[in-house]
């Protein structure tokens, strides 16, 4: 049980240590940048962490988490436009720059939409499971390229970074200190979901659902309330990308978006605690290295994710010797 | 308890069930006989509702069950020990017992882990073991916790002591003993005649998906050339 002893919560302690001493060493290097490319890769770690709920532990395939990503992104947006405007959204609800508003409102929106997608989709199993959760991302995806008056294809900017008490999010090294630590509670809080009778339910569900269901278990409202976490988590990510990004488009919820979020899971190793932060760190870094070398870099991601997955079974996180079960 | 009439089943386009019938009375040990092939363990998912039945009745505790999904066979207290064990591998033992577990007749007298910790001493050492790494004796022991968890009124066993060392058999039939005097109702496949005559009260032999003998232990006594005819052993 690697994941359970003292030395394991000694290590995960350092990487947290070292994570935030990041933007010191990026001064330091007079390196900024690297604090900007650190906070993507803390967001697309929440919406990886989220995704492996279900797709690592729960063995459903999302194709659609981009869209509770962008829907949480929206939230952002959208919340600043009729802030900024002056104008309650339907007339209703008013606009905030605040965001202890945005984020639960984030939280929410991302929340309700995987209530419904996934207890529709949630019917269905295997391919077709696969298939209807990219058909509802594709449909919020085209939604919101129709929507004028938020944009459409062009998107929504955000002039100024939400306020919160105590910090200044315009300050790069702030946002991504708040960045990791939302990723290091929404870590720690899926550790405990899936330790607990709730996540063992689910890890058999993985496994075999006939039997699950041959104990009596009725495993529907286990496979939506996942569905449900992670599509909040998601959310939650899109909404610090937003903050991070100060702009938002349909762009966030494209289905190349759910497949990079789904890479990163499998990259890291699925059904791990840092597999999903692993990949997402690796894909995000990979795009800026690559990305600085040549315009066609995913032609050479391409082999790397095919050559992981072919040798290490596990995943990045297979490298370290801690596999799906071990914790 | 459960009361099975002329069912029939199968799968896709072949019928493996043709007029299966079967009783287990309240508190009684019922076996299923027959050669590999017959439709036993079919018998089984179409109780359970693992395969939808074709025809034929199927009743448990005085209500129908034919039909019903898997689950909600499960939750009327139908306690499956399946073929092949088939425990949770990446879980542990205690979460094995524990993911699964429910009391949901608000029983006197419920199971618990420490009352299943008693019946299989083993499972307690090995309690924060993953099941994977149980040897297939401890896996059955498992198995049979786990269904137990779900204080079921009645447990079936497929196949529970298949491929299992004496020693362990051994212990497998005490404990299904020691369960009857307790009162539960259990139904069980298994190739162990002698086994089997000592513990249960009521016997069936499947014959190609259909019952074709039914018999106390002592009707089986008088007629055992013909059953091991039809058992083959």
């Amino acid at each position: 049980m690697p994941e359970r002893g003292w030395t394991y919560r000694g290590v995960l302690a350092l990487l947290l240590a070292l994570a935030a001493a990041l933007p010191f060493a990026a001064q330091a290097l007079d390196s900024p940048a690297s604090i900007g490319i650190a906070t993507q890769m803390a967001c697309f770690a929440i919406a990886a962490a989220s995704l492996n709920l279900i797709l690592g532990h729960g063995g459903l395939v999302s194709f659609g988490h981009a869209a509770y990503f962008g829907l949480g992104g929206y939230a952002v947006g959208i919340l600043w436009e009729h802030f900024r405007l002056g104008e309650p959204i339907f007339g209703l609800i008013p606009g905030s720059n605040e965001l202890l508003v945005t984020l639960p409102t984030a939280m929410l929106v991302s929340g309700l939409a995987a209530a419904a997608i996934g207890a529709l989709s949630l019917r269905t199993s295997g391919v077709q499971f696969i298939m209807i959760t990219l058909a509802f991302a594709q449909m919020v995806f085209f939604l919101f390229v129709g929507l004028k008056q938020y944009g459409g294809d062009d998107g929504l900017s955000v002039r100024r970074h939400n306020l919160v008490p105590g910090l200044d999010l315009r300050d790069p090294a702030q946002l991504y200190w708040l960045c990791l630590g939302i990723l290091a509670v929404w870590l720690f809080l899926l550790h405990r979901i899936i330790g607990s009778r709730f996540g063992r339910v689910l890890e058999g569900v993985r496994q075999n659902e006939r039997r699950m269901a041959a104990l009596g278990v009725s495993t529907y409202p286990y496979k939506l309330v996942a569905f449900v976490i992670s599509g909040v988590g998601c959310g939650i990510a899109g909404a610090l990308m937003a903050n991070y990004l100060r702009y938002v488009s349909p762009e966030m919820m494209s289905w190349q978006r759910s497949g990079d979020i789904m890479v990163m899971v499998i990259l890291g190793g699925m059904g791990t605690m840092l597999g999903p932060v692993l990949g997402a760190v690796a894909l995000v870094g990979l795009e800026y290295t690559l990305g600085g070398l040549t315009e066609h870099w995913p032609f050479f991601l391409g082999p790397i994710l095919l050559l992981v997955v072919l040798f290490l079974r596990g995943g990045l996180m297979g490298l370290f010797g801690v596999r799906r079960g071990s914790g | 308890m459960l009361e099975v009439f002329g069912l029939k089943a199968g799968y896709g386009g072949s019928q493996v069930l043709h007029d299966v019938s079967l009783r287990v009375g309240e508190g009684e040990v019922a076996t299923l006989l027959g050669r590999n092939g017959m439709g036993k363990t079919t018998t089984v998912r179409a109780v359970m509702g693992l395969n939808a039945p074709r025809g034929g009745e199927l009743r448990f505790r005085g209500q129908a069950i034919a039909g019903l999904p898997p689950e909600k066979v499960a939750q009327l207290g139908i306690g499956l020990v399946p073929e092949g064990r088939q425990v949770f591998p990446t879980l542990t033992v205690k979460e094995n017992l524990l993911a699964t577990a429910a009391d949901r007749f608000r029983r006197p007298n419920p199971w618990t882990l420490p009352r299943i910790y008693k019946l299989f001493p083993r499972l307690q050492e090995r309690q924060n073991q993953s099941a994977r790494t149980l040897s297939g004796g401890e896996q059955q022991m498992l198995a049979i916790g786990r269904a137990l968890m779900t204080n079921p009124w009645l447990l079936i066993l497929d196949e529970a002591t298949e491929g299992l060392a004496p020693v362990i058999r051994a212990e497998i039939w005490q404990t299904l003993a020691a369960l009857k005097r307790d009162g539960l109702a259990i139904l069980v496949i298994d190739k162990n005649l002698s086994a089997l005559k000592a513990l249960a009260d009521r016997h069936h032999v499947l014959e190609k998906g259909e019952t074709v003998w039914t018999g106390s232990t002592a009707e089986l006594e008088r007629d055992i050339e013909r059953v091991r005819g039809w058992i083959g052993v």
